[in-house]
């Protein structure tokens, strides 16, 4: 029986080693970049997604005092991105193409993260995109500009997806479906109202991520969907959008089938899952 | 059984042992499928690893 503690969420900083420790199979299921994992499932990585982790979630940020407007404006700005395999770098594929203009005509730089504040603050880059609370960061503390969110580039972004190794999928499906289960549940709990998404700020700062409550309280609601939880299930077509843009930005070597890196079994499950009711303390604790 | 066969066990199986061990270090004995998904206290759980990002 998989009872409470059974699933031990285990905290990285970085992406290279988040993948290596999947690789070394000592972590049976990981949240990864969406084209990340369709790529280490196209190098013959035995993994499959099973379910996003959230959707938006993600901004473009320049310094408050840029005469950076628009997107066209960004042309020969330099701008980080997290990681070559990010969707944060996908969706400058895609806001360049929306914007009639080419890849050549910015500079992308690759930066951790945690990382792009200071980089924003000392204006050595001109604008910074990844996930938050990151982009937050540079709102709350007065130097940072929203050019974009995800959402008015890329309706429904995804970023995060559940990566989980098949083995694990055909030997313990009860146990991918429970995961994924509470993650549906924990979703629809914080979209049912402010409250819940402070309490989530509180107890989630302070047991997982060790960051400032008020930051993640500013991401949770400013705007309120500046990152959602409660549309979580695999849809192909938002896939194969990925797929084509991560094909043309040469992270795909290939095309790849959507059945060949998703099983969209535990997703599909999820649809009738009620939100969790837990009311929340606001003192950090959680359930 | 001779003194050449003897010595060849001995040697294969010191060999074997010394292999077995330096996996067990390296690598767990997770990976080679006898200790089954457990953590380092012996209980059984389920890694899911993440980045501090929303």
């Amino acid at each position: 029986m998989v009872g409470k503690g059974f699933y031990e969420p285990v905290r990285f900083s970085g992406w290279p080693e988040l993948k290596e420790a999947h690789l070394s199979g000592n972590l049976p299921a990981t949240f990864i970049l969406a084209p990340m994992a369709m790529a280490l499932r196209q190098q013959g990585v035995k993994l499959k997604i099973v379910y996003l982790g959230h959707r938006d979630g993600t901004a473009l940020m320049v310094h408050k005092d840029s005469d950076i407007k628009t997107f066209k404006d960004l042309k020969g700005k330099r701008i980080a991105v997290p990681n070559r395999f990010s969707n944060q770098r996908l969706i400058i594929f895609k806001a360049l193409k929306d914007n009639d203009m080419t890849v050549d005509e910015v500079q992308l730089l690759e930066m951790p993260p945690p990382d792009m504040p200071a980089a924003l603050y000392s204006k050595s880059v001109d604008a910074i995109t990844s996930g938050e609370p990151f982009m937050a960061q540079t709102e709350m503390d007065g130097y940072g500009r929203v050019l974009y969110q995800a959402k008015d580039l890329w309706p429904n972004f995804i970023s995060c997806v559940l990566a989980v190794e098949e083995r694990v999928i055909n030997e313990h499906p009860e146990w991918v479906q429970q995961l994924v289960d509470g993650i549906a549940r924990s979703g629809k709990w914080l979209d049912a109202g402010m409250e819940h998404r402070m309490n989530a700020a509180q107890a989630v700062a302070k047991n997982y991520y060790n960051q400032d409550p008020r930051l993640l309280s500013f991401v949770l609601s400013k705007p309120p969907d500046r990152v959602t939880y409660s549309s979580l299930m695999l849809a192909k077509k938002d896939f194969e959008e990925i797929a084509a843009l991560a094909l043309e930005a040469g992270i795909l070597s290939g095309p790849i089938a959507f059945e060949e890196y998703a099983d969209v079994r535990f997703s599909e499950k999820t649809q009738e899952t009620k939100p969790y009711d837990w009311q929340g303390t606001g003192e950090g604790a959680l359930p | 059984m001779s003194k050449g066969t003897k010595v060849v066990l001995t040697v294969a199986g010191v060999v074997a042992g010394l292999g077995f061990l330096h996996t067990w270090l390296n690598i767990g004995f997770e990976n080679l499928g006898l200790g089954g998904d457990k953590n380092a206290a012996g209980e059984k759980k389920f890694r899911v690893g993440f980045l501090p990002v929303t």
